[in-house]
């Protein structure tokens, strides 16, 4: 059955979190990645999961959604816990002892800071996605890249590349379905044979999808041209966003919080 | 062989915040040799009754058999099962050649290569589509209306019991949705036809019985005759009646006496000038 909300979707609500500025939770998100990479430590993750709780909460998405973020990299996180509690020298694996494999205990404790890392990690950036629409999202990368304009850093059309992939990512996840369903309906089967038999059986997708794309993008350019776009120099926004005081002080707290948290612990 | 659905209930993330009924308790049976038209608004559970009759989706409860076995996974690879065309189904064509894609669906049934070529001509033929000059081209040089009967015949060569249908008409010239029609009328003779679309006009001539769907329930399962004396449950499904039927009532709100409806043109003026001028 189709997902009704697919991994990092604009979620529409009108929480404090979904209020902020994009440049804020995006300054954020920076403030809270920088944490999680530095603090060194259980207690500095138990701090950042703490924070990523409250803001989850503040955030009014449901945490169902926020898991099946998560769910989607088990595979990279499995891998992870993995290839750090592994050892294949049995003398140092204290744990469990198979053949020449074993499992360390203090490996098995650094897959999990890593693991929980990246969970910590998948969590901060999707509630960046859920609380912030892709048009504001796109405004704000824009505003951010604005001063590099003096470098002739084409800031507009960036954002307006930005704008239109982030647009059309639900909307090619959609498509994709409806062309699996309809090849399934055919006969085709997507979970059988080894993997390149299986990566043979996406052809009969990708081809379709692709040809859909190209057409589509073509059709959107000419629109986009019928409506007199003429690339970003000198365009003025039909609604300027505007940090507000409650931004500041988000940014200012939040950002001092993480960053002491992560230099601290 | 017949299909059938009984209790079905479906409901799109089921269990989340996002959680749409679609489907309530269902009970609809098709049999072969019979061409179906279920109609309803947008959002009405069409789609998903197409989906589930197909094996495509599991509903949340409920059974769907054939022949009295339960339905487990798509019943397009069994010969015959059920062949299901989507909306837009040109837009699912990617072979190097039309015979190619065409020959994609007996493949997929264990077909060898030369019955699969075998059947994708049949089918060609059965949609109008000459084999010998439309099976080596390339489908994305096909034109709309030829693209959306090559889509067809895809399923078409998967030789199914029952082939549904999803708008097949949608986006095509007056020409393409004849072809279309005269499709539909040919697969009667080997197929029981299921036609899902919201417009009333386009099959209800073609129709042997029409169910009715509003909000995910049935609200009229019937002989094609009994809906078209009774126009005004179209309105109920939140459909418009066929032109032709709203201009009888009309006729009948401003006082001609019509013996009954009728769908065909022809009849109606005769209907329309014995109600003016009495019997002849």
């Amino acid at each position: 059955m189709k997902a009704p909300v697919p991994f990092g979707q604009y979620v529409p609500g009108d929480s404090f979190v979904h209020r902020l500025e994009p440049r804020v939770k995006m300054g954020l998100v920076a403030a809270f990645m920088l944490m999680v990479f530095t603090v060194e430590g259980f207690a500095g993750l138990a701090v950042a999961a703490g924070l990523a709780a409250i803001a989850v909460a503040v955030s009014s998405v449901p945490p169902r959604i926020v898991v099946r973020g998560v769910r989607a990299v088990s595979i990279i996180l499995a891998f992870t816990l993995i290839a750090h509690s592994l050892r294949w020298n049995p003398a140092t694996a204290t744990l469990i002892r198979v053949g020449p494999i074993g499992v360390d205990a203090q490996g098995l404790i650094t897959g999990l800071f890593f693991v929980v890392r990246i969970v910590l990690l998948v969590i901060g950036t999707s509630l960046l996605t859920f609380t912030t629409s892709p048009v504001r999202l796109a405004d704000g990368l824009e505003r951010l890249m604005r001063p590099l304009e003096v470098v002739r850093f084409p800031a507009g059309e960036v954002a307006m590349m930005l704008t239109v992939a982030l647009r059309f990512i639900p909307t090619t996840a959609e498509e994709a379905e409806k062309i699996i369903v309809a090849q399934v309906a055919r006969g085709a089967r997507f979970d059988t044979g080894g993997l390149i038999k299986r990566a043979r059986a996406y052809v009969p997708v990708l081809v379709p999808l692709f040809v859909n794309l190209f057409r589509r993008a073509d059709e959107l350019a000419t629109a986009m041209e019928a409506r007199c776009y003429r690339g970003g120099e000198g365009r003025t926004r039909f609604t300027e966003s505007r940090m507000t005081a409650t931004d500041w002080v988000a940014l200012a707290l939040g950002g001092i919080t993480m960053i002491s948290t992560g230099v601290v612990l | 062989m017949t299909l059938s659905l009984t209790g079905v209930d479906f409901t799109y993330g089921a269990g989340t915040a996002f959680a749409t009924r679609a489907l309530s308790d269902v009970d609809i049976t098709f049999s072969p040799g019979e061409v179906v038209l279920v109609l309803g608004a947008t959002g009405s559970g069409k789609s998903t009754l197409l989906r589930i009759a197909a094996g495509l989706l599991v509903p949340d409860a409920g059974s769907v058999t054939l022949d009295g076995r339960a339905v487990r996974g798509p019943l397009a690879v069994v010969r015959p099962g059920v062949g299901i065309v989507f909306q837009s189904p040109e837009m699912q064509l990617f072979a190097e050649s039309v015979a190619a894609d065409v020959a994609f669906g007996p493949r997929n049934q264990g077909l060898s290569e030369e019955d699969a070529i075998v059947e994708a001509r049949r089918a060609l033929d059965a949609v109008g589509l000459d084999p010998e000059e439309f099976g080596p081209r390339s489908p994305f040089s096909l034109s709309g209306g030829e693209a959306r009967r090559a889509a067809i015949a895809g399923v078409l060569a998967m030789a199914p019991g029952y082939l549904m249908l999803d708008e097949p008409t949608a986006g095509l010239d007056p020409s393409g949705r004849e072809s279309v029609r005269d499709i539909v009328t040919a697969a009667r003779e080997s197929a029981g036809v299921v036609v899902v679309t919201h417009d009333a006009e386009e099959f209800l001539g073609h129709a042997d019985r029409v169910v009715l769907l509003s909000e995910g329930r049935i609200i009229f399962d019937g002989r094609t005759e009994v809906l078209v004396q009774n126009p005004g449950r179209f309105t109920e499904a939140g459909l418009r009646a066929p032109e032709v039927l709203r201009a009888q009532m009309l006729a009948q709100d401003a006082g001609v006496a019509l013996p009954r409806f009728a769908l065909d043109p022809t009849e109606v003026a005769s209907l329309l000038a014995e109600a003016w001028s009495g019997p002849r």
